[in-house]
């Protein structure tokens, strides 16, 4: 027999509202009537008195409990392992997860980690590639390779340094003509003054020079006894006249 | 895991129990919150409504839990074991008291000690029925009691009582059968409908 049915059954229903099952399984309990009634009447008053019932401890007794419970749970802390607390301080079992020091160390650690690959990523694609070039340059450049012969230029290590930083400038007349400063003379006079004049000139798109115009005579001893200094080359010492060249009598008359 | 932790109301009373070994106040009062009351009524029923002995024994229990929290088996229902504890230290009470009475002169004492403490603490009796009642309670042998109250007055299941005295569940409903059927008979002249 359930006993819960048994007390709401009584607690619930008048007697003659009593199925005959129901009157079956609480007859052990209230045969007749009069018991029913009596039964429901038990219930019914220490239902109210369950309510009416409520024992609250006093204050004292609290406070004492409080007070052993401290004692009891400090004297284990003392006596215990100190790493304990040092658990307990950072991951506090009472506190949500997210307010937990360890698990907020381990969010944070976990971010960076995640985080700054990420940032680094957009950078490094591009660098090693940079790099690549710059030295595959240098390998093409035969300019560069004629100028580490050159007893007056930098080492070729200090060389390539420069050029990682800014391009070399390499538009040396005097390294292509191959003369050297104390056979300067008038041709190189002239082609330098040309250049000069070609790049103040504004907009000036070509530029005029004997050494271009004639290397080989560039190349040659120079002897000349022209007045106007026009001569050029060993085997070709005859004057060249202003008119063949206008490029030439326009400079010749513009400057002298 | 959850991200938001359940507030200690929303914890059973073994998770309570397990936060309160570590060391958890809030735990422990939450427990005394949901206990302290109905053991301290518990007490009064079954040690002759003498209150400062309840409290007494409120404390007591209390303290048990506090200095020797591992004696709770997590396995089991709290509930089941703080009553079985609790039971248990009526039945040493029990004992304590057969033993005083057969070295005093005779009397009865605590039958004549709550008789007086019904009369002069005079705690929320305000009604002939409640007298009765309790009189009746207290005329029951320990075992009827004992189960009627943890069945009627605290409301456990009877498969919970049958684990607190640690009896068979046929047991229990007989004995609860008997100590229902006494009181109704006891306090039907209260009933206004048999009487009409």
């Amino acid at each position: 027999m359930n006993m819960d049915n048994v007390d709401e059954i009584i607690a619930k229903k008048n007697y003659h509202e009593l199925s005959g099952a129901e009157r079956e399984l609480i007859s052990e309990l209230a045969g007749t009537e009069e018991e029913f009634e009596q039964m429901k009447f038990l219930f019914s008053q220490m239902e109210m008195m369950k309510d009416d019932d409520v024992f609250e401890p006093r204050a004292e007794t609290k406070r004492s409990l409080d007070h052993l419970f401290q004692e009891t749970h400090q004297q284990r802390a003392r006596g215990g392992i100190w790493l304990n607390s040092l658990l307990v301080a950072l991951y506090p079992v009472e506190k949500p997860a997210y307010r937990r020091p360890l698990l907020q160390v381990a969010a944070a650690v976990l971010v960076i980690f995640l985080v700054v690959p990420l940032i680094n990523q957009n950078i490094e694609p591009n660098a090693p590639n940079q790099l690549a070039k710059n030295e595959m340059k240098q390998e093409a450049d035969p300019t560069l390779d004629e100028n580490k012969d050159e007893p007056s230029t930098v080492s070729t290590g200090k060389l390539n340094d420069q050029q990682a930083v800014a391009p070399t400038d390499t538009r040396e007349p005097v390294s292509h003509t191959g003369l050297v400063r104390d056979d300067l003379s008038l041709p190189i006079a002239i082609d330098k003054f040309v250049s000069a004049e070609s790049d103040a000139a504004a907009g000036a798109t070509s530029t005029f020079s004997i050494v271009d115009a004639a290397p080989e005579m560039a190349s040659t001893e120079i002897k000349s006894d022209h007045p106007d200094g026009v001569f050029v080359g060993d085997h070709m010492l005859t004057s060249m006249s202003a008119a063949d060249q206008p490029e030439l009598l326009d400079l010749l008359t513009a400057t002298f | 895991m959850r991200l938001i932790k359940p507030s200690y109301e929303e914890l059973t009373d073994e998770a309570l129990m397990k936060s309160m070994s570590n060391g958890d106040q809030r735990a422990f009062d939450e427990i005394y919150k949901r206990y302290s009351g109905p053991l301290l009524g518990y007490f009064m029923r079954m040690l002759w409504r003498d209150r400062e002995k309840a409290e007494d024994f409120v404390h007591d229990l209390f303290a048990k839990i506090i200095r020797k929290p591992d004696y709770f088996d997590m396995e089991r229902s709290f509930k089941t074991w703080i009553y079985s504890v609790a039971n248990n230290m009526c039945k040493n009470e029990y004992k304590k008291q057969e033993v005083r009475k057969g070295m005093s002169t005779g009397l009865d004492n605590h039958f004549s000690l709550s008789d007086t403490n019904v009369n002069v603490m005079g705690e929320v009796q305000d009604s002939f029925f409640r007298e009765a009642f309790e009189r009746g309670i207290e005329s029951l042998d320990e075992k009827h009691k004992e189960a009627f109250s943890l069945r009627h007055l605290e409301g456990l299941s009877i498969k919970e009582i049958s684990e607190i005295l640690d009896i068979n569940e046929g047991t229990v409903k007989s004995r609860i059968f008997y100590a229902t059927k006494y009181l109704a008979e006891e306090l039907k002249v209260f009933n206004p409908v048999i009487n009409r």
